[in-house]
């Protein structure tokens, strides 16, 4: 081993290490600069879920409810109330600007990144 | 070892390396403009607002869905509403006096059918419901050939709806109006003016992804992302100023799958089929309507006329998408759109004089 | 210590010829990864900043960076002043914190700091200088983490050089060392 180690190194390797896992998190996230979702629901305030972990949520709506998945970098709607499978049908959202939608909850979900480029997405 | 007071150079170290963390993980800049979605006019509605935190979301939210939900019931083309009514007494043949919420649409359908020649005809309902596009999920089947042949043998023009002022009449039976092409574009202008009535000077309403501008966001321009039509990702950017509309037709909108083959739901008059050769239409100009309708038409002109209409219809700033990925844009259009992948790319222009020269 | 002219610009030219040497050997080694090297040089600047002090280092650096890419055959190439931004850059970390040595941190606690302000140095002047592209700060977390390995290891490796009792008695120590 190395002698002369100093308590200053750990503080500096630590700070390094967090430099990288952050930059790593921020800018190199699976599916881009994915980093938050956002639920809107009608005459409810925009809820927002950080894409960072393995989180499930159930939204409720007029219809019934909306269960959610979020696992780092991506989320889905894995179940909704409705027979067409809209919401299911998204697939992951995984880059900022994807979005599902559950028509019978009056729900959108939408992917936000850290580095939003766009006012609004044309298509 | 640690020594209780830490030295003060290694506290400014130490405090240098904390800021440039919090340097990088600054990117995420406090927003500027508040964002809202909502479903309305049977589509996603997006509004962006400038500045951000200063305007009543919930209320420019219900306001706006409730005035939408007005105009999409009055234009729907096979629900009952104000279009619903319209159609059944252009078919009774009778003088009729127009509903106001409908007037400005057929006037304004008379203008751009007979500046495209037909290409532009919302008077052919009967034929979009034929390939199953009236119905809330469009489904087969498909119109076979001698239905086809019916419909296409004296098709209804917008030219068989006779106007003395608000009264109209109906002097074609099988007419019928579907403003699909070109509602949204109304929808988003007249949104656009709500807006302003609720304070609101500064904003984007995106309707389904076509979309106007009013105002700007400071001192920059709108910055607007236009998703590839042919995959995932973005395609290119354009920067907006105020009263800018950027509306796009394209095959991937509505549609379904019938025997392998995608029908979508922009259909050609002189074929009666779906139109071919193109997978989108983009059109930028300052009147949306006009937009709207601009784009269904350059996708129904195709791959070879496109450059032809768009300069009959006055439109300068035009993009299509050719199913093999590569981009043909007017020279007006090159300066506003930065590309966001690796694309092959052609300028096409209208060739002097044959835009003025009638068929 | 020594503060004989001749004998310091000995050893500058000496520990600079060693950089060189290193610099020019990494540039033969292929890299696994394009744009990722050890940087052995950078044992040698900062063996120089901790026994010679910072001017003799920046002296070092600077004849390194020019001698090896006269050898390489890279001068003024984009290449040459990635190199200069990236060590310079180091040295700017470097100086401060060479107040905290050898009693808060040791060579790894410099060599750490330096790789990585080598990376964001080089990193920024690729970006805004040379190559505008939009996607590029996506190549920086990498590199980021390549630049913390080899600050490890050129850290670990600097240690052992200046734990040996040959250098040792060279090494600048506040408590024993007079300053001028």
């Amino acid at each position: 081993m190395i002698r002369g180690l100093r308590w200053g190194d750990a503080v500096v390797v630590a700070l390094a290490t967090a430099l990288v896992t952050s930059s790593f998190a921020l800018g190199y996230a699976p599916g881009g600069d994915s980093t938050h979702l956002v639920i809107t629901q009608a005459g409810v305030d925009p809820r927002h879920y950080p894409l960072t972990e393995n989180r499930a949520i159930r939204v409720e709506g007029p219809a019934g409810v909306t269960e959610i998945e979020i696992q780092p970098g991506r989320a889905r709607c894995l179940r909704s109330p409705g027979n067409q499978g809209i919401c299911e049908a998204a697939g992951w959202l995984e880059r900022p600007g994807d979005m599902a939608v559950s028509l019978p909850n009056r729900l959108t979900l939408q992917v936000r990144g850290a580095r939003s480029d766009f006012d609004s997405m044309h298509y | 070892m640690t020594p209780s007071q830490p030295h003060p150079w290694l506290r400014a170290a130490t405090a240098a390396l904390l800021l440039s963390l919090i340097a990088l993980a600054g990117c995420d800049r406090k927003p500027e403009t508040d964002r809202l979605t909502f479903q309305a006019f049977g589509t996603l509605v997006d509004i962006t607002v400038y500045p951000g935190g200063v305007h009543d979301l919930t209320r420019i939210e219900s306001e706006l869905s409730e005035e939408l939900e007005i105009m999409h019931t009055s234009w729907h083309a096979w629900e009952p509403g104000s279009l619903g009514r319209t159609n059944q007494l252009l078919a009774l043949g009778g003088e009729f006096s127009a509903p106001p919420s409908v007037l400005p649409l057929i006037e304004y359908a008379q203008e751009l059918e007979s500046l495209t020649d037909g290409l532009f005809n919302p008077a052919l309902g009967r034929l979009i419901a034929a390939w199953g596009f009236h119905l809330d999920e469009a489904a087969g089947p498909p119109p076979d050939a001698e239905q086809l042949e019916a419909l296409l043998a004296d098709p209804p023009r917008m030219s068989d709806i006779e106007r003395r002022g608000v009264r109209l009449r109906g002097n074609h039976p099988d007419l019928q109006l579907d403003f699909g092409g070109m509602g949204k574009g109304f929808a988003v202008a007249r949104s656009l003016d709500l807006l302003a009535d609720l304070g609101v000077e500064h904003a984007i309403v995106n309707a389904g992804g076509d979309l106007m501008t009013r105002g700007r966001p400071g001192d920059r321009a709108w910055r607007i992302g236009v998703r590839d039509p042919l995959g995932q990702g973005v395609l290119a950017s354009i920067e907006l100023g105020s009263d800018e509309a950027l509306f796009t037709s394209g095959d991937y909108e509505r549609g379904y799958e019938w025997e392998g083959e995608r029908i979508h739901h922009v259909i050609d008059p002189r074929s009666g089929r779906p139109s071919r050769g193109l997978v989108a239409a983009t059109v930028l100009h300052d009147d949306p309507a006009l937009a709207d309708a601009a784009a269904t038409t350059l996708m129904i002109a195709g791959p070879d006329d496109w450059p032809l209409y768009a300069q009959r219809l006055g439109v300068e700033k035009a993009l299509v998408v050719l199913p093999d990925g590569s981009v043909e844009l007017t020279p007006e259009m090159v300066p506003r759109v930065e590309f966001r992948r690796e694309v092959i790319r052609r300028i096409r222009a209208a060739e002097p004089g044959v835009g003025a020269i009638a068929p | 210590m020594n503060t004989d002219p001749v004998l310091a610009d000995r050893r500058i030219a000496a520990l600079a010829a060693l950089a060189i040497g290193l610099q020019v050997i990494e540039a033969a080694i292929p890299s696994p990864v394009p744009g990722i090297k050890p940087g052995l040089a950078n044992v040698i600047t900062l063996v120089t900043l901790v026994t010679l002090g910072w001017r003799a280092a920046l002296a070092v650096t600077l004849l390194r960076v020019v001698g090896a890419s006269l050898l390489l055959g890279t001068l003024l190439s984009p290449g040459f002043w990635l190199s200069l931004t990236g060590a310079l850059a180091a040295l700017a970390v470097l100086a401060p914190l060479l107040r905290l040595h050898p009693r808060h941190l040791s060579a790894l606690g410099l060599a750490v700091p330096a790789a990585i302000a080598h990376t964001l140095g080089q990193f920024l002047l690729a970006w805004a200088v040379i190559i505008p592209h939009p996607q590029l700060p996506l190549l920086l977390p990498p590199l980021l983490l390549a630049g913390l390995i080899t600050g490890v290891v050129t850290g670990i490796l600097t240690a052992s050089v200046l734990a040996d009792p040959r250098i040792q008695r060279h090494v600048r120590d506040p408590s024993t060392t007079q300053s001028g």
